[in-house]
């Protein structure tokens, strides 16, 4: 019997909802707002390659031109349509002789999330994405370089990177520091945003970082004066 | 039957409640339907611990989004489902190790007759790209048509159908070896 067949034999059994959660969940849900549905509609159909650019094509973005694949990646993540897609940032990582270059997009969707994507374009195994939507002010966020591990490789290392949009104007460098690292970036004056990678820290045994805070973020003036600070944590 | 108007209810608030009421309904049976789907397909990528969470975060978005939920809603509520998990738990996913991934797949699946190749199909399972596995089993396990899965992925209904046949021949073309060095590194 071929390997194929005997996955589909593994096919979970059919799983059951816990009584309790399942009307205290379902109470919830109904509780909160939602849109009515006037009207049943068609199911979504799947564009091909045409109709994903005239989709890109449609969509009006602040600063030039942002590729197809990245707004495409924005749908990937978020449950509801994406819109003002902007790249707002880009940073380096400094890999043997050579230095991996990522950049930062950032949308908004329908339900108010911001979403942000942070694409490799010469990452080890090809382009390589990876975004998150939340209902954070995008101020100050962080996230982890994509890593691609192959069977047979023990897990790569995934290096920390800090990235924002200013929270005011009068903002033109943002200061990220913590435990072994001190970082000042310089504001792009044209989209606002901010990046930096954080080589310094590592992750414990448990893939979490030692304590939950991880840095500090000083928002600094033309003159070197702090506007505003905050920090940034694991949740 | 007498019907009784009472002052300063409008037929448009009538016919919200009316809509309000026939919304729930709705709901509900697509909960009772559809949740302990959405619930094995979410244990199987975040574990059994984290899944009821993200079942409920998954019908919130329905319930939001009522006005868009197609008829009938699998597809995109497990679509939703895996767009909360790359986004909300994006950093545990990339983190998560081979043996964590085999661990999930392990603790989901129904134990065949045969332990030792149903050990070796997991291994191999797991030592396929995401793209690979996501299409075996959404249609293996989650029990979606391929048209149906193609739209969870976001792809057309022939590249799903070709990545689908791809993953197949990964899976049955791995040579006896990979087993051997997957245990090496697992253990």
């Amino acid at each position: 019997m071929k390997t194929s067949q005997i996955v589909d034999q593994m096919r979970p059994k059919p799983v059951t909802l816990d009584p309790q959660w399942s009307a205290s969940s379902l109470r919830s849900i109904l509780g909160s707002p939602h849109t009515p549905r006037s009207q049943r509609r068609l199911r979504p159909v799947v564009l091909g390659a045409a109709g994903l650019v005239l989709a890109s094509g449609g969509i009006a973005y602040a600063t030039g031109n942002v590729p197809a694949f990245i707004e495409e990646g924005f749908d990937e993540i978020s449950p509801s349509s994406v819109h003002d897609v902007r790249r707002i940032a880009s940073f380096n990582l400094a890999s043997g002789s050579s230095t991996r270059e990522f950049e930062v997009f950032r949308a908004t969707n329908d339900d108010g999330e911001t979403c942000t994507i942070t694409h490799e374009a010469d990452g080890r195994f090809g382009p390589n994405s990876d975004g998150a939507c939340a209902v954070d002010p995008v101020d100050g966020w962080f996230g982890w370089t994509a890593e691609s591990a192959r069977v047979g490789e023990s897990f790569p290392d995934a290096t920390l990177y800090i990235y924002g949009e200013r929270p005011t104007t009068a903002v033109t460098r943002v200061r990220a520091y913590g435990a072994g690292f001190d970082h000042t970036m310089r504001v792009d004056p044209l989209t606002g945003g901010f990046a930096t990678a954080v080589p310094e820290v590592t992750l414990d045994e448990h893939g979490e970082v030692a304590g939950r805070t991880i840095a500090t973020l000083d928002y600094l003036g033309a003159a070197g004066s702090v506007i505003d600070s905050k920090s940034i944590k694991e949740r | 039957m007498d019907i009784i108007r009472l002052e300063g209810v409008t037929d448009a608030v009538i016919r919200a409640l009316l809509s309000m009421s026939k919304n729930q309904e709705r709901f509900t049976a697509t909960w009772h339907a559809e949740a302990p789907r959405v619930l094995a397909y979410a244990r199987r990528h975040v574990g059994a611990q984290e899944a009821p969470d993200l079942v409920s975060e998954t019908f919130a978005v329905a319930w939001r989004r009522w006005d868009v939920v197609p008829d009938p809603p699998t597809a995109w509520l497990i679509g939703t489902a895996r767009k909360i998990i790359s986004s909300h738990h994006r950093s545990r996913t990339r983190r998560i190790a081979l043996s964590e991934r085999l661990r999930l797949l392990e603790a989901a699946a129904t134990p065949p007759t045969d332990p030792w190749r149903r050990e070796e199909a997991l291994y191999r399972l797991v030592a396929l790209t995401e793209q690979h596995r996501e299409a075996l089993l959404l249609t293996g396990w989650d029990g979606l048509s391929a048209e149906d899965a193609s739209s969870v992925l976001g792809i057309s209904h022939g590249a799903f159908r070709k990545r689908l046949q791809r993953a197949r021949d990964a899976l049955d073309a791995l040579d006896d070896t990979l087993s051997l060095v997957l245990t090496k590194e697992i253990r």
